[in-house]
């Protein structure tokens, strides 16, 4: 199987650069005044604990693996600063879906797959689009893009 | 509930029911329905059951049943859907009475959603459609 793979430059220089970017992040994240992610890291780890075996949802769906948990977190801690803060579930093919929700008709839903793929589906007021994007370790600008329109 | 012997094809003029069993499924904020409760897999067609002459009673009598019928399972609800939602996106809808030997559910008024679309991405948008039409109902206490 293959893992998502976080984003890489090609120098020490590059490589530190990216280093104190994520550790900024993890510490505006954790803060009270920016952060969201230990909200968010509890949410997966429930959504894990439920989803975890099999048939959870009592129509015989997949357990979800440690790959997507793996990949979903991944993706959470990519999410940019000041990112609205999604809500976490499960799907029955066995991975986790990272959701934002405003209404029924404006709501986007992403599923987080053991191979690093990331399933979307969006309803967008009159409009709607689905797709499929590779997490290489930054949210596509693809995804950044659909959670703006759902609160445009 | 349908009477086992003349079961009629369903029409995209009644109420359809998926039982949920997983919490996840369920957007507590406002008692809505999340996409997932929705999506087919890992089989090509969808169960719910219909409300075509049954009661609430009965209702919910299939609900615990399905539910007793699963390991750790607790019935959280059930979202209803006119059919015709699950038509809309070009999906088919066929009768599919249950009849169990052992009587432990038998169903006449169970039917299945079929049609789906292999991509996943498009039965996430089909699933957040018929979602978005869905009602959640909960349980009797």
């Amino acid at each position: 199987m293959r893992g998502a793979m976080p984003c890489c430059g090609f120098s020490d220089a590059a490589r530190y650069i990216e280093e104190e970017e994520q550790r900024a992040r993890r510490h505006l994240h954790g803060s009270a005044a920016f952060g969201h992610e230990s909200v968010l890291r509890e949410e997966l780890a429930e959504a894990w604990e439920e989803c975890q075996g099999p048939n959870w949802d009592g129509y015989d769906a997949i357990p979800v693996s440690r790959e997507a948990l793996r990949n979903t977190y991944l993706f959470l801690e990519a999410l940019p600063l000041g990112c609205r803060h999604p809500s976490i579930g499960a799907d029955p093919h066995g991975h986790l879906s990272v959701e934002w929700y405003r209404s029924p008709r404006r709501v986007l839903s992403i599923s987080v797959t053991a191979d690093g793929l990331l399933h979307y589906a969006a309803l967008l007021g009159p409009n709607k689009t689905c797709g499929t994007e590779t997490f290489f370790g930054e949210v596509p600008d693809t995804i950044l893009a659909l959670v703006r329109r759902v609160y445009s | 509930m349908i009477d086992l012997r003349n079961v009629p094809e369903v029409g995209s003029e009644e109420t359809l029911a998926r039982f949920i069993l997983s919490s996840r499924h369920i957007r507590h904020s406002d008692n809505t329905i999340r996409p997932d409760a929705f999506v087919p897999h890992p089989y090509n067609d969808l169960s719910v059951t219909r409300h075509r002459e049954a009661t609430e009673e009965e209702l919910w009598a299939v609900g615990r049943a399905v539910a007793s019928l699963r390991e750790k399972q607790q019935l959280q609800g059930r979202g209803d859907v006119a059919a015709m939602a699950f038509v809309k996106q070009g999906l088919e809808l066929h009768a599919d009475p249950v009849r169990d030997e052992a009587g432990r559910l038998d169903n006449p008024n169970h039917a299945v959603v079929t049609g789906w679309p292999n991509e996943k991405d498009r039965q996430k948008l089909f699933a957040l459609e018929i979602a978005a039409e869905a009602k959640l109902v909960h349980p009797p206490p």
